[in-house]
């Protein structure tokens, strides 16, 4: 029974070791991590002190590209319009792709019309 | 010495002299016989406060005769430039109230100079022709400035559009530069255009006609095919050339102006569905199918009164300007004769020079059968038009809605001529000749031996119908992309003019072609 016990208090005082040694060296990795952003990435430090300062710090935001944007305002349009139009609700409808109508003849059917006046057919 | 008050004066009171024309008396005279003045055209025509006028103050340098003494303020033509709903054009107006608006040295000179800038702008020049033809005083200079107006409307031809606006007499070689032009506009009871007037006529064949039947509107409009639009009165015509204008690019290397349209792109048309009768000999009329297939039912006729079993004019697509040529079954069954096809590979290379896609609508039996056919040429005359579409780069779609037979099956823009996209409805008959033509050949045999020749011919015409008269073999060789439901043509052809948007197809280099003229 004691040699459980104290089998038992080993096993106990190595799981607490390795798991002390994994916390330590988890906490260096995050310093050695702290330490490159300040060597490579300056601004942080900056961003830090203000910090400290009780500056207001500029909220970063993640932007989605513009033509992104603009893309899913013109799927809320034309899903808005086709809904109108087919008197169905929008959830219904699903905009599979969008494609810009010409208005002008591309550059590439423009070639052949200089081609052409230059051939003088 | 002059002050500068005095100068000011003194070009104050030139331009009034210049802007006054032929003076009161006849201004009032001009009135009277129904007609504007040549500055009251152009204001009409033009966009408000438009207009600029260049070369005011020209004088002609004739000394012979009684020239000396006469005073042509503007030389009898105003020329400038201005706008059409925005779009720059140059304008020529001849000024019947000065020496009447007859043609000088100098008066040519004016002409002359819009055309070249014109052509150095890129912009449309219209003329507005009225004028009693050459100044005879002025001897060869005159018919030197007709010859340099006639070379510059040859130059310009298929570069900036021409428009010929008559408003009054043009006869003798006058009538050549219109006629070198693309459109000629014509006023019912003011329009005049002849080579030879009714006198010369009656001296020397005896005939006699009166000025209206020999060279009025409805006569070059009906039956000549010079004229292609007829209005009632002057403010009518002006619209028609603003509409006409809106159709068209102001060069041949622009696009044609884009209009937005509230008209879905994707209209389904149940009601073309029946629109072709069961019956093949019974006619319908295809500008109702025209008028149902593009943006907002608006379609531009050019030349409605000409050739009408051949139907030509501008509409829309989703906005863009197209150029339509149709068989029109209400009119000789739609058959193609001398007329309908000049009418059309005109129009042709009007759209294919101005970069207009042409959209062509084929229910034809074929080529109207005749000895004044043949003799008139049907042969050389048809094939302009085969040379026109297998010319033209433009994008080129054909919609085969009954009857296809035959060389006007090819001649009607086929796959075989350059078409991009042919599509069939499938009450579509695509085949050499006619069932009852192809029984009476491919059968003769049979139908000779039968007890029954009528019942067993009336048998044969079936089985070939069943077997030949339909799309499906035209579209099995590829000669035919698509056979559709009629009520999809309108999203079809948008599509495929969509499609065609930035086609390229480009010709060998050439000096030119030589067209069968």
């Amino acid at each position: 029974m004691n040699s459980i016990a104290q089998d038992l208090m080993e096993s106990l005082k190595t799981g607490l070791l390795g798991m002390g040694i994994v916390m330590i060296a988890l906490y260096l990795l995050s310093l050695i991590l702290d330490l490159m952003r300040y060597i490579f990435y300056p601004q942080a430090r900056q961003l830090k002190k203000n910090e400290k300062n009780g500056e207001p710090v500029e909220e970063i935001k993640q932007q989605e590209p513009p033509h992104e944007q603009d893309n899913q305002e013109l799927v809320a349009v034309i899903t808005a319009a086709l809904s109108e139009y087919l008197q169905k609700s929008a959830t219904h409808i699903r905009i599979g792709s969008i494609r810009q109508i010409h208005k002008t003849t591309p550059e590439w059917g423009r070639a052949a019309r200089y081609q052409n006046v230059y051939n003088n057919l | 010495m002059e002050t500068i008050e005095q100068k000011l004066k003194i070009l104050e009171e030139k331009r009034k002299t210049v802007e006054q024309g032929g003076g009161e008396k006849r201004i009032k005279k001009q009135h009277e016989s129904g007609k504007l003045t040549a500055r009251e055209r152009i204001q009409k025509l033009l966009d408000e406060e438009s207009f600029v006028e260049i070369d005011a103050f020209v004088e002609h340098r004739c000394i012979q005769f009684d020239m000396t003494e006469t005073k042509a303020p503007g030389e009898g033509v105003v020329t400038g430039y201005g706008t059409i709903n925005g779009r720059l054009v140059f304008v020529f107006a001849q000024d019947f109230t000065v020496i009447g608006g007859s043609l000088g040295e100098m008066h040519a000179a004016k002409i002359v100079k819009v055309m070249d800038m014109a052509m150095k702008m890129g912009a449309p020049l219209i003329g507005l022709n009225d004028s009693g033809g050459a100044r005879i005083q002025e001897g060869v200079d005159a018919l030197k400035g007709y010859g340099e107006i006639f070379y510059r409307n040859t130059l310009a031809s298929g570069v900036i559009p021409q428009i010929s606006v008559i408003l009054g007499p043009c006869a003798g070689g006058a009538v050549y530069s219109p006629a070198l032009t693309d459109f000629i506009f014509m006023v019912s009871g003011t329009s005049k255009m002849f080579i030879t007037g009714p006198q010369v006529i009656k001296a020397v064949t005896g005939e006699e006609v009166s000025p209206e039947d020999l060279g009025g509107a409805r006569a070059h409009n009906q039956k000549s095919g010079v004229a292609h639009f007829m209005s009632q009165n002057e403010e009518e015509c002006f619209d028609q050339i603003k509409k006409l204008l809106s159709y068209i690019p102001s060069n041949n290397l622009e696009d044609a102006p884009f209009k937005e349209t509230e008209d879905s792109p994707v209209k389904i048309l149940p009601e073309l569905d029946n629109i072709v009768p069961v019956d093949p000999n019974k006619p319908y009329d295809m500008k109702e199918i025209i008028k149902m297939v593009v943006d907002e039912g608006d379609f531009f006729e050019v030349q409605a009164l000409y050739a009408q079993n051949m139907i030509t004019g501008f509409a829309r697509l989703s906005g863009h300007s197209v150029g339509i040529l149709a068989n029109q079954p209400r009119v000789l069954a739609g058959c193609l004769d001398i007329n309908a096809s000049d009418k059309a590979a005109r129009f042709i290379r009007f759209c294919d020079a101005f970069n207009i896609p042409l959209i062509t609508f084929t229910d034809t039996p074929g080529y109207l059968p005749g000895v004044a056919q043949e003799h008139g040429g049907i042969i050389r005359h048809g094939a302009k038009l085969l040379y026109a579409y297998s010319e033209a780069t433009v994008p080129k779609i054909t919609v085969i809605t009954r009857k296809a037979y035959g060389g006007a099956y090819i001649a009607m823009c086929s796959r075989h001529l350059g078409a991009d996209q042919v599509f069939a409805w499938p009450t579509a008959e695509i085949a050499v000749m006619g069932p009852e033509g192809a029984a009476n050949i491919i059968f003769k045999k049979e139908i000779e031996e039968s007890n029954d020749p009528v019942a067993a011919r009336n048998e044969k015409i079936e089985e070939y119908r069943d077997r030949f008269a339909n799309p499906y073999q035209a579209a099995a060789r590829g000669y035919v992309d698509d056979v559709i439901e009629p009520s999809t043509t309108r999203v079809k052809l948008i599509s495929a003019l969509e499609m065609l948007m930035s086609k390229r197809e480009t010709r060998p280099a050439k000096k030119h072609g030589n067209i069968p003229v």
